[in-house]
């Protein structure tokens, strides 16, 4: 029963991605207008806009599909990068214990300590804006879940007899490490990506609604955000400030089933 | 034997598979009788199905097995009560001592409290006194500084000191009827010592112990059935079986015994899987395997004690 | 008597105490201790002994914090290399877990093979394992598929590869039943005897022990108490 429902949720996480991944390189194939080109303001939803018009005359459905691309692209390389960062710290700090994991640790928390929105939104002040500081200003305060997390079972599979058999037979260390260590993380991997993915989608969203997201770029919450500044939700125009809000919470949802597979299995 | 004494447990032809991608028999018409007073101990190596046994008379088994004859507790066919007298039975006439010193204690409730908790909950006592009485089961099983134990959380024991106090919690509402499932399991001689002696001390109280530690059966039960490859091979009273063991794997599991001078015949066993085949389940590694033992043997009564072997028709 | 294979002299293992209030408690203070070759040294001991931390600082899994292990008479720097690292090897406790989960057994066997640079076929594989009665299709599969006795009997089979001089048993029968038992103790003893290979069987059954070990040394609260033969 049990197995029928996390791999349910597994599979309805995989198709969303799924969905989202293609809509997103294929953008360029179905988007009916160039999402930058100029034309009538505030047209409701027609034959001609099929998610009517912005502000500038930019056709909304159009946009949608270009921001699938910014928004995936941002989160799942963010995403890369604090897992990669998480598992290299955890790897470290759980195979060799003693002083490097003391100070991995001290820094670990000091960075969860640290308040993770001011941290970012000064970041992105004081980076030129751009895609790549975004992934870096989101990233900076996320990898820390993932560090700590991947650290106590580093260190629980290096108790592990078969570890320290490796050892005694002379296994080298990166050996150990990568065809011995990592592999056994693979569940705990597969649902920290997923979670970091979904998290830092939310994250630029919520930042590109405040307007610190990729100008020029237009991502879903770059889309929202113009939505919301520009009344929108006072003009009831439900066309544009729906769309990008649903697709967030979606695509989110998405990589959270991956992870909550993930999740189950570790059990 | 006295046979005024009342029945217990009946066991009555009792199968226990596990369907999936593989079908696994662990179980295969079992027949137990108990009384009261007994002490009965299930032997047999890992894997022998003895474990499965317990929890299937205990309905403690995940959806996925399947069960099959009768278990009596007294008058009452415990596989025909529903989830609520079960429950009440399990609580206060019988009690169970889980496998394993890691998931028998909840982690979030002080030690004492837990080894209290039947006392408060089926014999109505308060708090106060049945803590004392906690801290005087925990005495019996030598943990050491019981005052200051009761009052640790689980996590502070080590594994021997979880598996001792489980068995306390096991006995403290004086279940009539106690089952413990490999309750040596990961202790150190001296400590299994200890817990032969605590078990030792219950009066008035029938246990049913599974347990693959030859020496702690013999020195705590007075009754022993020895289980391989899901059937029960052989069962006497205890100085009899150890002195003159029957069954050709009786034989060889008591001479590989250290104290017995570690003997055994040449071949490893073959895996239980590769024994799904009819008849003898001993056969393979049996030396005195005949044309005979290609069926299932019964039970064969010799002089009280029974057997399941073609060499005692 | 022989010259001692390996030696320890004044071994001291801290750990951080779990406990409140000490702050550091000794799981082993100052064992100094001879393996002869071709012996089994019995390291017999109640759990929390500390007779497994002496064991992994004698195979170099632990630093120790005090004293000097010699092997051949020339003290081992932490972490073990070369020859000393080939030659000192360990079998634990829990077969189950003694393997990769990840990987077959041929991949886990293949190791020790490479490691040491010989060629590793089906044959030297099957050769390798046939000896402790299991079977050439056992190679394909995982732990998972495996039971204690054919997992703990595959784990021997995989540290001989390394023609080891010293084998630390760390309770290796202990999870086993009696005549699998029996049957891994059999097979130390001729390997023992046609290799000369010397074992320091930790373990907290007396009964087993006895029958097993040339000499005995009792372990209590960190610290080696009688050496003696049986």
């Amino acid at each position: 029963m049990r197995k029928l429902v996390k791999n349910k949720a597994m599979l309805a996480g995989c198709v969303i991605i799924l969905f989202f991944v293609l809509v997103a390189a294929t953008a360029d194939l179905f988007a009916p207008y160039d999402p930058a080109a100029l034309g009538t303001a505030y047209q409701p939803p027609s034959a001609e806009h099929i998610l009517g018009t912005n502000d500038l005359g930019q056709d909304i459905f159009s946009e949608m599909l270009y921001g699938a691309r910014v928004s995936l692209f941002l989160g799942v390389f963010s995403a890369l990068i604090v897992t990669l960062v998480g598992s290299v710290l955890a790897l470290i700090a759980g195979y060799y214990g003693g002083v490097a994991d003391r100070i991995i640790c001290a820094v670990t928390d000091i960075a969860m300590a640290v308040p993770s929105l001011p941290l970012t939104l000064l970041l992105i002040a004081y980076l030129k804006s751009g895609v790549f500081s975004l992934v870096l200003a989101i990233s900076i305060t996320a990898w820390t879940g993932t560090a700590r997390i991947l650290r106590s079972r580093v260190r629980q599979i290096c108790q592990l007899p078969y570890i320290k058999i490796e050892k005694t037979l002379g296994v080298s260390t990166p050996v150990i490490l990568f065809k011995h260590v990592l592999p056994n993380l693979k569940d705990i991997l597969l649902t920290r990506m997923a979670l970091s993915v979904s998290g830092a989608m939310m994250t630029e969203s919520g930042l590109s609604f405040l307007g610190l997201g990729t100008y020029g770029q237009k991502s879903w919450g770059n889309i929202l955000h113009f939505a919301f500044f520009r009344n929108s939700i006072l003009r009831g125009q439900v066309w544009w400030y729906l769309p990008p809000i649903i697709c967030i919470c979606v695509a989110v949802m998405g990589f959270m089933l991956v992870g909550y597979y993930g999740q189950q299995k570790k059990d | 034997m006295d046979e005024k004494r009342e029945t217990l447990l009946r066991v009555e032809d009792l199968s226990v598979c596990f369907e999936g991608k593989n079908y696994v028999q662990a179980v295969e018409h079992i027949d137990l009788e108990v009384r009261a007073g007994d002490r009965l101990c299930i032997i047999g190596e890992t894997g022998s199905g003895k474990s499965i046994l317990l929890l299937a008379i205990l309905r403690l088994l995940g959806p996925t097995a399947i069960v099959t004859g009768r278990a009596f507790y007294r008058d009452r066919a415990l596989f025909e009560l529903t989830e609520k007298q079960m429950d009440a039975i399990r609580g206060d006439r019988v009690s169970y001592v889980p496998q394993g010193s890691g998931n028998g204690m909840n982690p979030l409730l002080k030690v004492g409290l837990q080894v209290a908790e039947p006392l408060i909950a089926h014999r109505g006592m308060k708090r106060r006194p049945a803590m004392d009485r906690a801290v005087e089961l925990l005495r019996r099983f030598h943990l050491g500084r019981e005052e200051a134990l009761a009052r640790q959380y689980p996590f502070t024991f080590s594994g021997g000191m979880r598996q001792r106090a489980l068995i306390a919690m096991g006995i403290s509402a004086g279940a009539e009827l106690l089952f413990a499932d490999e309750p040596t399991k990961g202790l150190d001689e001296t400590r299994v010592k200890l817990t032969a002696e605590a078990f030792n001390e219950l009066e008035g109280q029938t246990l049913v112990c599974v347990t693959h530690d030859l020496s702690f059966a013999r020195s705590v039960s007075s009754r022993v059935a020895v289980m391989y490859a899901a059937n029960q091979i052989e069962a006497a009273e205890t100085e009899e079986l150890f002195r003159h063991p029957l069954h050709p794997y009786t034989k060889d599991m008591l001479a590989a015994m250290p104290e017995n001078g570690l003997r055994f015949r040449p071949g490893y066993a073959p895996a239980h899987s590769e024994e799904k085949t009819e008849g003898c389940k001993y056969r393979l590694r049996c030396e005195s395997c005949r044309e005979k033992c290609k069926e299932t043997p019964p039970m064969f009564d010799v002089g009280g004690h029974q057997v399941r072997c073609w060499c005692y028709e | 008597m022989n010259d001692a294979i390996l030696e320890a002299v004044g071994l001291t293992k801290r750990f951080r105490s779990r406990e409140e209030g000490k702050k550091r408690f000794t799981a082993v203070d100052g064992a100094s201790l001879r393996l002869y070759p071709g012996e089994t040294l019995g390291l017999l001991g109640e759990s929390g002994s500390g007779k497994s931390t002496l064991g992994q600082m004698l195979v170099g899994l632990l630093r120790p914090d005090e004293g000097q292990i010699l092997y051949r008479g020339a003290p081992l720097a932490y972490p073990y290399k070369g020859e000393a690292r080939r030659r000192i090897q360990i079998l634990f406790q829990h077969p189950e877990v003694s393997f990769n989960p990840q990987l077959t057994l041929r991949q886990s066997l293949t190791e020790p093979f490479r490691l040491r640079g010989l060629a590793c076929d089906d044959g030297a594989l099957a050769a390798c394992i046939g000896r402790f009665g299991l079977y050439p299709e056992h190679l394909n599969r995982r732990p998972g598929a495996l039971s204690g006795g054919e997992l703990q009997r595959a784990a021997l089979a995989r540290v001989l590869v390394m023609e080891p001089e010293i084998i630390l048993l760390d309770e290796p029968t202990s999870m086993l039943d009696v005549i699998t038992q029996a049957q891994i103790v059999d097979f130390l003893r001729r390997y023992q005897e046609e290799n000369g290979t010397a074992y320091l069987f930790i373990t907290h059954s007396t009964s087993l022990a006895e029958q097993f070990c040339h000499r005995i040394v009792r372990i209590a609260e960190g610290r080696l108490q009688v050496e003696g033969s049986v």
